[in-house]
């Protein structure tokens, strides 16, 4: 940790030992592992039992958002935890003078970079959006979709042009909360509408999941560039 | 032997290599892949424990450690930029501190 | 509505509040505190009902209305509400403290309020949730809001010690999903009652036992797995220290708790639980001897974090036998309690002292850079439940501890107890007689000893922090009661 340049400050003895108690914990796992190899047990047959009754016809995608609905809004508030955090140590860096700053300031970008941006951004923009539609019947989602789309704004920002100057600007916080927002907002109202959390209503489910994971891609797209941008430099400030 | 099993012993080995390294480096990227690669070891025995044949010998894929898996990637993501974005700071600090104030 | 807030689904509203607190304090550029603030109090209500109504019967949720194995099931018995409730009351005294802590518009207080709903989200979580997985989810939104948490004091070495602590947490939560995994491999299931009535004592449920147990150890920090806590507990701004030491700790200590009495009973064994028991001995010498050579005053008191946590696990020897495991179980609640005041306490009014200083060394501190009697008043009496004296919460922990020692003839945990004692009123009055010091302070001190006022607010918060700490010790018949009401302990 104090000597960033040369690995291992762990001397030989050290890392022996720990390579022999790392191969007692392998066998321990690898016999355990071993006298389960032909456990039957799986939740494939209850799933399949309830999967009419949760909207979707892809198993996973109603694990996700209908059976573990409140895992997948934990694990958007995670994504949102590390954006905002991102955005505050940003704030507190002191922008030019710091080293990452002065080493991208020099590159322009490349006319080939410009033009393969305007190109590949509305086919990113597609192949989002039909990632998102296509994960109520086959692989596909929410999290996927949001990752094209980000990806295409951290193409906008290499090339230049980058979508947002401002990460305090109310839109893109209101982006940030979208997704976690949705599947809250859906829990609590389904508490009042059925009286049961994250209960939804069996003739509406596939369009209410519909609509929480757009708001949830464009969430997690909003989410994943906030952080990306958190550690890159602007090139908008002075 | 069968399938499941090897993707087992495969992910426990993954998740070992990795907390090898994790623990003996001290760079903190490799640390940070390191752990990275502990936690598709996790996925790993995950993914091994959906391949189940049923009782009449077909083949049936459990789909909820698929999503248990989807969770977990979103999860590891954000802690790996986390700990990017620590990194990242600390070598703008240590930069600054060595240059010295401006 | 009313019904709504009522029953079962109460357990969902503890979670749920929170989060929508850390959503609506991000959405405001300005004043995010505000939202943060309802929801503190309000979950303090929320709390409360939650004790009430745990009394009679155990409640059980399942969200979505899918039941186990199929879906999550959040569940509260007495324990789980004891937990719930120290750490909203807690959190609201922070939660006030902070107020005048971090400067109004800062980014450091308007990332403080997001940052502390989510971890408050993620320890109501811990403590009610009944799904294995989910606990992962919970524990990475717990560790996670804990390391941004202490880079707002964003100097190199709150981020290196912030680093070195998300690393660390990090391993700890893979080693607790690779046991979750094990168990899903042989058993398909998730949900921990489901667990507890399957497994048995194979090697796959001990190594999975192991696994988990040892991933949240170092979250716990339980020697000699605590070389991050220091440099993290002693980094962090003093809101955040309060708040890590009193109850994030807690919450790891309490799913160990619930993994080895409740759900894997049968693969938990005596010796692994005798191994946790010299263990957490050799954290409260360990950790009161560094405490003991500190040099800065947040130092000392995270050393001392680090001696505490050790008696919490030198009870679990006791906890595994049956003459004795009640009034263990009542000993180890106390002690959570008990210290979750008195070092909250303990933290806030260091907090109080080094902004009155402008400094932390011990060396250089006196009684004139005290803010006020307010603040000695209150490290004065949590100091005193830290060492285990009457009349305080401390002192009623560990009399529970040594009764149930004595009666089981463990005199080595009786004798390491005792010295632990010494060596903490031997810390404590290390801290407390910078405080009587009246000697001018050092001459290289005289140019910047100019007086920060420290707000009202910030020392009450203190002090009533230690007053809880105190009442404790009066109260001991009626709290254990609303412990004891409905525990299963088998």
């Amino acid at each position: 940790m104090n000597a960033p340049d040369t690995d291992s400050a762990v001397p030989l003895l050290g890392r022996l030992l720990l390579a022999i108690a790392l191969i007692g914990i392998a066998l321990v796992l690898g016999w355990a592992l071993w006298h389960q190899a032909n456990a039957q047990t799986s939740l494939t047959a209850i799933v399949t039992t309830e999967l009419p009754n949760s909207g979707v016809t892809n198993p996973v995608t109603a694990v996700l958002l209908n059976f573990r609905a409140f895992d997948t809004m934990l694990e958007l508030a995670v994504l949102l935890l590390v954006a905002v955090t991102a955005g505050m140590l940003r704030e507190h860096k002191t922008a030019p003078s710091s080293f990452s700053d002065r080493a991208v300031e020099s590159a322009f970008p490349s006319p080939l970079l410009l033009s393969l941006a305007r190109d590949l951004t509305p086919v990113m923009i597609l192949v989002s959006a039909y990632l998102l539609w296509v994960g109520a019947k086959e692989p596909g989602g929410a999290f996927q979709a949001g990752a094209v789309l980000a990806s295409a704004g951290v193409l906008a920002h290499f090339s230049g042009r980058p979508w947002l100057s401002d990460h305090q600007d109310v839109r893109i916080r209101a982006l940030l909360v979208l997704g976690t927002g949705a599947f809250l907002i859906s829990a609590l109202a389904m508490l009042g509408v059925t009286g049961t959390y994250f209960d939804y209503p069996f003739a509406w489910a596939g369009a209410w999941i519909l609509a929480i994971e757009t708001a949830a891609t464009f969430s997690i797209a909003a989410m994943l560039y906030v952080a990306f941008c958190a550690v890159m430099p602007s090139r908008e400030r002075p | 032997m069968n399938t499941s099993l090897l993707f087992s012993l495969c992910g426990v080995a993954l998740f070992l290599l990795g907390l090898y390294v994790a623990l003996t480096t001290t760079v903190m990227l490799r640390r940070i892949l390191a752990i990275n690669i502990m936690g598709n070891g996790v996925f790993m025995l995950f993914i091994a424990s959906a391949y189940r044949r049923g009782e009449d010998g077909v083949l049936v894929t459990d789909p909820v450690p698929h999503a248990l898996v989807l969770t977990g990637i979103v999860v590891a993501v954000s802690a790996t930029a986390l700990a990017l974005t620590l990194v990242c700071r600390l070598h703008e600090l240590s930069h600054a501190s060595h240059e010295g104030p401006k | 509505m009313s019904e709504l807030m009522t029953g079962p689904a109460l357990l969902a509203w503890l979670i749920s509040l929170p989060l929508l607190g850390a959503l609506a304090s991000i959405a405001l550029k300005h004043g995010g505190r505000w939202p943060a603030l309802t929801v503190v109090i309000v979950n303090l209500g929320l709390a409360c009902l939650l004790v009430a109504s745990t009394q009679s019967a155990p409640l059980r949720y399942a969200l979505g209305g899918w039941e186990a194995p199929l879906g999550i099931v959040l569940y509260a018995d007495t324990l789980s509400a004891m937990m719930i409730g120290i750490t909203a009351l807690v959190g609201a005294v922070v939660s006030w403290y902070s107020l005048g802590y971090f400067a109004p518009g800062s980014s450091s207080e308007r990332a403080f309020w997001p940052l502390w709903c989510l971890l408050l989200t993620a320890l109501n979580t811990l403590f009610l949730s009944g799904d294995a997985f989910n606990l992962y989810v919970g524990l990475e939104i717990l560790s996670l809001s804990a390391v941004a948490l202490v880079t707002l004091s964003s100097g190199l070495e709150a981020i290196q010690a912030a680093l070195r602590y998300l690393l660390v947490s990090l391993m700890g939560s893979l080693c607790y999903l690779l046991g979750v995994a094990l168990l899903y491999q042989a058993y398909a299931t998730l949900d921990l009652a489901l667990l507890a009535d399957v497994t048995g004592d194979g090697v796959l449920e001990r190594a999975a036992l192991a696994l988990m147990v040892a991933g949240l150890l170092l979250k716990t920090a339980l020697f000699p797995l605590h070389f991050w806590l220091p440099q993290a507990h002693a980094g962090a701004p003093a809101p955040v220290s309060a708040l890590l030491s009193a109850l994030v700790l807690k919450a790891t200590f309490y799913l160990i708790l619930r993994l080895w009495f409740d759900t894997l009973t049968e693969a938990a064994t005596y010796l692994g639980a005798l191994l946790l028991g010299l263990l957490g001995c050799a954290a409260i010498l360990w950790g009161s001897l560094q405490a003991l050579r500190a040099q800065r005053l947040k130092q000392l008191v995270a050393y001392s974090t680090v001696a505490q946590i050790g008696y919490l696990f030198a009870l679990f020897p006791l906890l595994n036998d049956p003459r004795v495991a009640d009034a263990a179980f009542d000993s180890v609640i106390y002690f959570v309690i008990a210290h979750a005041c008195a070092k909250g306490a303990m933290f806030l009014a260091a907090g109080n002292i080094l902004t009155a200083a402008g400094h932390g060394r011990l060396a250089d501190l006196r009684a004139a850079n005290l803010p006020s009697a307010i603040t000695l008043f209150a490290l004065a009496i949590a100091g005193v439940s830290l060492i285990g004296l009457p009349p305080t919460g401390g002192f009623i922990a560990k009399w529970l501890l040594l009764q149930s020692a004595l009666q089981v003839g463990a005199w080595w945990l009786a004798g390491v107890v005792l010295l632990g004692g010494l060596l903490a009123a031997a810390y404590v009055f290390r801290v407390l007689a910078v405080c009587f010091d009246v000697s001018p302070p050092p001459t290289s001190m005289e140019a910047s000893s100019q007086r920060t006022i420290v707000s009202a607010g910030r020392q009450w918060s203190a002090l009533i922090l230690a007053l809880v700490a105190l009442a404790l010790g009066f109260l001991a018949a009626p709290v254990l009661d609303l412990f004891d009401a409905n525990l299963v302990t088998d």
